[in-house]
């Protein structure tokens, strides 16, 4: 649930970066009574039934009052809130590179069908990272109409690029991720830090491996590829993994060595990393892996295994171009989505049958994404010291 | 331990007493761990940030709440009827389920202060939680412009 005594602290901050402005705010706000007149409804309710509200909603109540605004736009609220609500969306490619939205469950989906300019590079946190072909990279928040362009990328891109965004959850960082080939198979990798607002280079990675899907799958702070030996080897040997709050590299063993190693598909259910596995192309079932994280042991668990509508056997065709499932935290029942060409499959939680088929033939989703209240252009280190600096004059006094 | 006495008597910050049977009044993680720590003979327990009007309409809702054979519309008629109050006493009854760590009953009020503001102009809004409004015309133009779309 939401850390009170921290917020409180922030709060703190927060009024000290103001200082004697909200005096009188401040009193009505940590003067603990159970008395109340209608003039003075303490912060603590406040702040429970705001964080209940959806997106659109809380941009509406940011003209409330000046505290409003400032309680509704704290990075603990906007994290809280985000935690606590996930109405989640799908992404679709619209005409001329726009993106189109549509809730999850459309009974069909009509759209035409078009080339897709921008390539998607990652969602997190309701934040989508975009990349389009003069190079250009944004993080954009769809829910609140928000979007940053990022300095130009150090590095001219080649076809063989791959990319990853992730979430540091130590620094409340976004970071973007741009692998390209270096030499001698190894990988130049350009890290940029939305706190910062700077791109940081790092040469001679990942000797040996090469990495599959481009965009990386984004779990529980780790960005995560599929990988094998050279780029003439379409067979998964293994899992590649980055850290994105340390920066480091790490690999997986895959669940299993199965009869076809190219039908291996990333995802994410709930907050665990997980693969599909179809044996092959012609397979009517797919295997549900989850990798179970125990501290330092992680080991991977089959789940369960999904069996597709009779007539879904024609949308196997392309393994590792859709390799995501999610799902669904606003459901009780916790459902599994899948992405496949021309079709959404949703499985129930619980009983993982099939309970709904969405044609989206022509416009196959780039992305799903919870909504949320992040704002990409409120991560200026700027913003934080002057709290910090405030925050040590309160200590001195 | 406590003594072994059927009731137990809550006594509010005005000094107003609440006989409860013990059987409700456990079902109060706050009560229950009080009932087990606290070492005193009587079996009156003190609810220093509760007042006595706050507390009769606890002790209400906890007793239609554990009524035997009360059916599902029965509940939902009686809370209807327990929620229409003022929005300050409303506040008063979300702080004392806050205080007993009543989680239903917080979640009632909550749900209760969504409904009253749902939908509704900023004015209303703040209207619900008293709230003046601080911005300067110029400043709420502005405000409001930022985030035109969410008034659409």
């Amino acid at each position: 649930m939401f850390p009170f005594v921290s917020f409180r602290d922030w709060i703190h901050q927060a009024i000290h970066i103001v200082l004697l402005k909200f005096f009188s705010w401040y009193d009505f706000v940590f003067t603990p009574t159970c008395t109340t007149t209608d003039s003075e409804i303490p912060n603590e309710i406040i702040t429970d039934i705001l964080l209940r509200l959806p997106p659109k909603s809380l941009l509406k109540c940011m003209s409330v009052s000046k505290s409003w605004h400032q309680l509704i736009s704290s990075p603990d609220f906007v994290n809280t809130h985000l935690k606590l609500n996930s109405i989640h969306r799908v992404l679709f490619p619209g005409i001329n590179g726009n993106f189109n939205f549509s809730s999850l469950l459309p009974s069909t989906v009509q759209m035409g069908s078009i080339a897709l300019i921008s390539s998607v590079v990652g969602t997190t946190n309701g934040l989508i990272c975009l990349y389009n072909y003069k190079g250009e990279i944004y993080i954009w928040n769809p829910t609140i109409s928000k979007s940053k362009k990022l300095l130009n990328l150090p590095w001219n891109s080649s076809f063989y690029m791959k990319y990853g965004f992730g979430y540091d959850e130590s620094r409340d960082d976004y970071k973007a991720l741009f692998i390209d080939d270096e030499s001698d198979l190894t990988y130049v990798v350009n890290i940029y830090s939305l706190r910062t607002d700077s791109w940081k280079t790092l040469h001679d990675q990942l000797k040996g491996v090469f990495l599959i899907n481009l965009p990386a799958k984004f779990v529980n702070g780790k960005l995560y590829w599929t990988a094998s030996t050279s780029f003439c080897d379409i067979n998964v040997r293994k899992i590649i993994s980055f850290d994105v709050a340390a920066e480091t590299w790490g690999s997986l063993e895959l669940p299993i060595c199965g009869e076809d190693n190219s039908n291996f598909k990333l995802g994410a259910v709930g907050n665990e990393l997980s693969m599909i596995y179809t044996a092959n192309l012609v397979a009517t079932t797919s295997d549900v892996w989850i990798l179970k994280n125990s501290g330092l042991h992680v080991s991977w668990t089959k789940q369960f295994t999904i069996e597709y509508p009779q007539n879904a056997g024609i949308h196997m065709g392309s393994p590792t171009t859709y390799p995501f499932s999610t799902h669904l935290r606003h459901s009780t029942k916790g459902d599994i989505l899948l992405s496949l060409p021309g079709v959404i499959l949703i499985f129930g939680g619980s009983t993982t049958k099939l309970e709904h088929t969405v044609d989206v033939v022509g416009c196959d989703p780039v992305e799903f994404y919870a909504e949320s209240i992040v704002n990409p252009l409120r991560f200026l280190e700027k913003w934080y010291t002057l709290g910090v600096r405030e925050l040590s004059v309160e200590a001195i006094i | 331990m406590m003594s072994l006495g059927k009731l137990i008597t809550l006594k509010t910050n005005d000094n107003e007493e609440f006989k409860l049977d013990k059987t409700v009044a456990v079902k109060l993680e706050i009560i229950k761990n009080i009932v087990q720590d606290v070492d005193c003979t009587s079996n009156v327990i003190p609810l220093p940030n509760i007042d006595g009007k706050t507390m009769t309409k606890v002790v209400k809702y906890w007793k239609k709440h554990s009524e035997e054979g009360v059916t599902e519309v029965q509940l939902k008629n009686f809370d209807q009827d327990f929620l229409k109050m003022s929005h300050s006493e409303l506040h008063d009854v979300h702080l004392a389920a806050k205080y007993l760590d009543d989680n239903q009953l917080k979640e009632v009020i909550i749900q209760e202060f969504l409904d009253r503001i749902k939908g509704k102009p900023i004015e209303e809004i703040r209207e619900v939680f008293g709230i003046v409004n601080d911005y300067t015309p110029e400043e709420e133009e502005e405000v409001r412009r930022e985030n035109a779309w969410a008034f659409e």
